[in-house]
């Protein structure tokens, strides 16, 4: 460990003694008792088979599942119990050596408390053979590109019985990423695909304390975060590695007139260590922010909230490249304001109405735009939401909710190298944006039993978004989309389960489109962007027998996407009219999953599973990345007690 | 403040007045509340879990079987002394001593049966520590939800509830259940079913693989947007496992810097990458023109397919302006 050797020794050790010091002054309370028994209150060993296969390509099938391995045997196991006086609980599943998650956690007379976890998965990642009419070399032909991702967890705190306003709470956590996935870069004019391992190894090393007096709740929070990527052949320029140091102070307070006040004030520094091994200068980011809340229930059924945040972001070692007057697009100062009512009546049913606004200041330090017309983006956002409960039955309640949510919003978030060029030449050009300056968006939830045993669940979302261009010639932006659902679920007997849901996507996006900024004004050409997809469920859990259990779910879902660019056919920007046809998607997937379990004795049960995968893109994007997945899965579980 | 804009005294002054008024008309109509928040049950006295166990271990045997399991039942004395609460089946249902001489179900607290924020009052007596600090005010509790809605407080440490079959071979294994109704994320699909269908979509994080869940990002108990932010940015939320692109790099690509849902959209899409939409469709939505794009029908194929063919270090780069990576 690098980091301990270099950095980190110096607060190490002391870190270290406390917290040996911090473990046995607990257990010294408790030194004259007697220690319990022994009690196992869970303990269970599985182990089983995995079979599984695959025909054409694995990758999209099994992004994060396993269908290219050899059959192979699984393990697993749960202990939950009381050793003397410490309460266990351990849990583990071995699939492969890059499949594997356990966690344990121990808790000593609730005065020591720890969370240990590590799990680690696959991921299989695209690899583009760059079969295009364009000069390309694919330098790593047929190989496949994956990375195992592992986090290991690990927190620890500490309440002593004599003090027990006061815990402590340590904290590591580490997550890798160790694999290979496919660099791309031009060599010449010359498209070059190659092999680009990965070794990114990220450590947080957390440590707080929470104090308890009274009517009040304190709690710091400190963080220690290195990242780097030690995979060999690394080019200086091209090495993220970066330190980075967090405070967190949160306070609480529960006041007179049924009050509460809560606040808190984040610091972080980021040092960016990659940039300073090329630059030979420091880059680092700055971050500050409050936030403080208040909430009032003095009055019945009503509460209020009131809440204030300020950010600053301050990224000043950065500047854009093609102005080194203009600052980094991250550096800014944020003020938001909100304030939401929830009043809860019960006149025919229980209802709860709420609404919310919220203004939003952001000042940004990239301040071209001073100079146009657009200083600052400020976004206004109304909120307003009815849910209730209808009863209907005995034991079943309908439920609605709807929600509206509206933004209005001045200068959004737009390509600023656009203005630049227009100060330049003193002239406004079209401003370049896929943000909305206004939008409205509906949700929806409607459950209702139809009779006891059949309910019907309604839901969705709309939505409006669209950009209002201030001057005529600007270009616009506007995207529509609803999205609903129907959910069946029937319920027969108490031993079977069953439901039905399809749900869609719609959604169609808008751009005008204007050719080169300084020699082609905005001409109205829209570019449209389609979007539809379809899903359809079904699944059952079926009790057969005292023993035995059934359960599955079969999923069928159509996906489509594409853009259309044919209004451009015959303008100055003919050459991308039929751009649209060669990045669709066409996609049709299925997903079923059947699982049995069968209890053959007090102590041994069998369980058997098989899961089937399929893609298909009917317009290949890349290369053809079909394949259908099998996996059958025999399983022995042992309960000794 | 810019045209449109309102300017920060007068949406103070707006909000005071609001308050001000409001607080008048409900000291005139006796809309006051005039009892704690967390309901009590007022005269009766502690009688302690052996009482309770008398009735409830023969009328409820799972109920009180779970309960022995529980996290609940093996709370230590200290624990609860902070906040004066009595330890046991009394210190969430209320002093007992009228309810165990009747066996009248109105004299004992059902946390089904009171308002949302009352039963939520209930837990916050205990639980007042990390993110439930932020609890009163979130945006769950405004719409009502209580902490009964989502956590079982007789459920054993060990039991569990998944609805439907697995999707992969260790999806039912789940870890550390925290007393929940249901795993997530079926949990929480209970009243986000929009998210899960975008989670059915073919790029996707590995939630419905059981790889990843929803608290995973989302802070359920507050916070901004219930993100999982820690008084941070959105973005900070992503770099905490994404961290590669945190930066600073020489060279920006403004959208990253600003917010990464401008491209992704973390729930699922059907273009790979999370991409809300296919590239080169993304990208010309803020950038119109390309000076290398030719009548080559060869570059047209580049073009048409992917942007980040010749600019893959999109997320920022040290060493390219155009973020193209480089031998």
């Amino acid at each position: 460990m690098k980091f301990i050797k270099s950095e980190g020794r110096c607060f190490i050790i002391p870190v270290c003694v406390i917290l040996c010091l911090l473990l046995v002054l607990p257990a010294l309370v408790f030194a004259e008792e007697k220690l319990g028994p022994i009690e196992v209150e869970k303990a269970e060993v599985k182990t089983g088979l995995m079979i599984p296969t695959y025909s054409k390509y694995q990758g999209k099938i099994g992004e994060y599942k396993v269908f290219d391995r050899n059959p192979r045997p699984t393990w697993g196991f749960m202990g939950i119990g009381k050793v003397y006086d410490t309460y266990f609980q351990a849990q583990g599943f071995y699939e492969d050596k890059k499949d594997q998650v356990y966690a344990v956690d121990l808790d000593w007379r609730r005065s020591i408390k720890g969370q240990f976890g590590y799990q680690r998965f696959r991921h299989w990642t695209e690899h583009d053979p760059l079969t295009l009419p364009y000069p390309s070399i694919d330098e790593d032909e047929g190989s496949n590109y994956t990375f195992t991702r592992t986090l290991t967890n690990s927190k620890l705190s500490l309440t002593c019985p004599h003090y027990p306003n006061i815990t402590v709470n340590f904290g590591y956590r580490e997550e890798g990423r160790y694999g290979h996935r496919q660099g791309l870069s031009m060599l010449g004019w010359e498209l070059l695909g190659n092999k680009k391992p990965l070794e990114q190894t990220t450590r947080d090393y957390t440590t707080g304390a929470t104090l308890k007096l009274g009517i009040l709740n304190f709690e710091d929070t400190f963080w220690y975060r290195t990242f780097k990527d030690e995979a060999p052949g690394k080019h200086e320029w091209s090495e993220p590695k970066f330190e980075r140091y967090q405070n967190t102070f949160a306070a609480s307070a529960y006041l007179p007139w049924y009050t509460t006040f809560y606040a808190n004030y984040t610091y972080y520094n980021v040092d960016s260590k990659g940039f300073e091994k090329v630059f030979n200068r420091k880059a680092e980011i700055n971050y500050h922010t409050v936030q403080a809340r208040v909430t009032n229930n003095a009055i019945k059924n009503l509460t209020l909230t009131l809440a204030y945040r300020y950010q600053n972001v301050d990224n000043d070692d950065i500047h854009k490249w093609y102005n080194s007057t203009l600052g980094s697009s991250m550096t800014r100062e944020v003020n938001t304001w909100s304030v939401d009512a929830a009043y809860r009546f019960a006149l025919i049913i229980p209802t709860t109405l709420k609404y919310g606004f919220e203004w939003e200041s952001i000042s940004r330090e990239d301040g071209v735009l001073d100079e146009v017309i657009y200083p600052k983006t400020q976004r206004k956002t109304h909120r307003l939401g009815l849910t209730s409960r209808i009863p209907l039955f005995s034991d079943k309640k309908g439920k609605l909710r709807i929600e509206w949510k509206r933004d209005d919003i001045l200068n959004p978030f737009m390509n600023k190298r656009n203005w630049t060029f227009a100060e330049e030449i003193g002239e406004y050009y079209p401003q370049l944006t896929c943000q909305p300056t206004d939008s409205d968006i509906v949700r929806w939830r409607f459950g209702v039993p139809i009779i006891s045993s059949l309910e019907l669940s309604l839901d969705g979302e709309w939505g409006f978004q669209n950009f209002r261009p201030v001057r005529m010639e600007e270009s616009q932006w506007k995207e529509r989309y609803a999205q609903p659902s129907i959910t069946l679920t029937y319920t027969p007997t108490t031993n079977l389960s069953t439901y039905l849901s399809y749900a869609c996507l719609w959604r169609r996006t808008h751009t005008s489109f204007a050719g080169s900024v300084l020699t082609t004004r905005y001409v109205g050409n829209d570019i449209k962007y389609k979007e539809e997809e379809h899903s359809w469920t079904v699944g059952m859990n079926y009790q057969m027998m005292a023993d035995l259990n059934l359960s599955g779910y079969f999923t069928y879902i159509k996906q489509n996407a594409r853009f259309d660019s044919s209004k451009l056919s015959g303008s100055d920007l003919d050459l991308l009219a039929d751009l649209g046809g060669l990045s669709g998607h066409d996609i049709d997937t299925v997903e079923f999953s059947l699982d049995c379990d069968y209890r053959i004795s007090r102590t041994l049960s069998a369980n058997v599973k098989f899961i089937y995968e399929h893609f298909n893109d009917d317009m290949i994007y890349l290369y053809d990345m079909d394949g259908n997945g099998y996996m059958g899965l025999i399983g022995l579980t042992w309960k000794p007690l | 403040m810019g045209k449109n804009g309102l300017s920060i005294k007068g949406v103070i002054l707006c909000v005071s007045l609001i308050l001000v008024f409001s607080f008048i008309c409900a000291c005139k109509s006796g809309v006051m509340r005039s009892k704690p928040l967390a309901p009590t049950i007022p005269g009766a006295s502690y009688v302690g879990d052996e009482t309770c166990l008398g009735c409830h271990e023969d009328a409820n045997p799972d109920l009180m079987g779970a309960y022995k399991h529980s996290i609940h039942a093996a709370i230590a004395d200290f624990e609860t002394t902070p906040y004066g609460v009595q330890k046991g089946c009394e210190a969430c249902h209320g002093p007992g001593s009228i309810h165990a001489e009747g066996g009248d179900p109105a004299n004992i607290i059902n946390l089904k049966k009171v308002t949302p924020d009352e039963a939520s009052a209930i837990c916050l007596k205990c639980h007042k520590s990390g993110a439930l600090m932020e609890w009163q005010g979130s945006e769950h509790s405004l719409n009502g939800v209580s902490c009964i809605d989502c956590h079982k407080i007789h459920q054993a440490r060990s039991a569990i509830q998944r609805a439907k079959a697995p999707s992969s071979a260790w999806e039912r294994e789940v870890v550390r259940p925290h007393a929940l109704i249901k795993a997530e994320p079926d949990l929480c699909y209970k009243c986000h079913k929009e998210i899960q269908t975008r989670l059915n979509y073919t790029s996707h994080h590995p939630v419905r693989e059981g790889k990843m869940v929803c608290s995973d990002c989302h802070e359920p108990h507050g916070g901004p947007r219930l993100i999982k932010t820690e008084g941070r940015t959105i973005n900070d939320a992503c770099f905490t496992c994404h961290p590669q692109y945190q930066g600073p790099f020489a060279y920006e690509h403004d959208p990253v810097v600003e917010d990464c849902t401008i491209c992704h959209e973390p729930h699922g899409t059907v273009v790979n990458n999370l991409l809300k939409k296919t590239e080169p469709f993304l990208c010309l939505q803020c950038h119109h023109t390309h000076s290398p794009i030719s009548s080559d029908e060869s570059v047209k194929q580049v073009v048409g397919k992917k942007c980040s063919y010749c600019h893959p270090e999109i997320h920022g780069s040290n060493a390219a302006p155009h973020l193209g990576a480089r031998f």
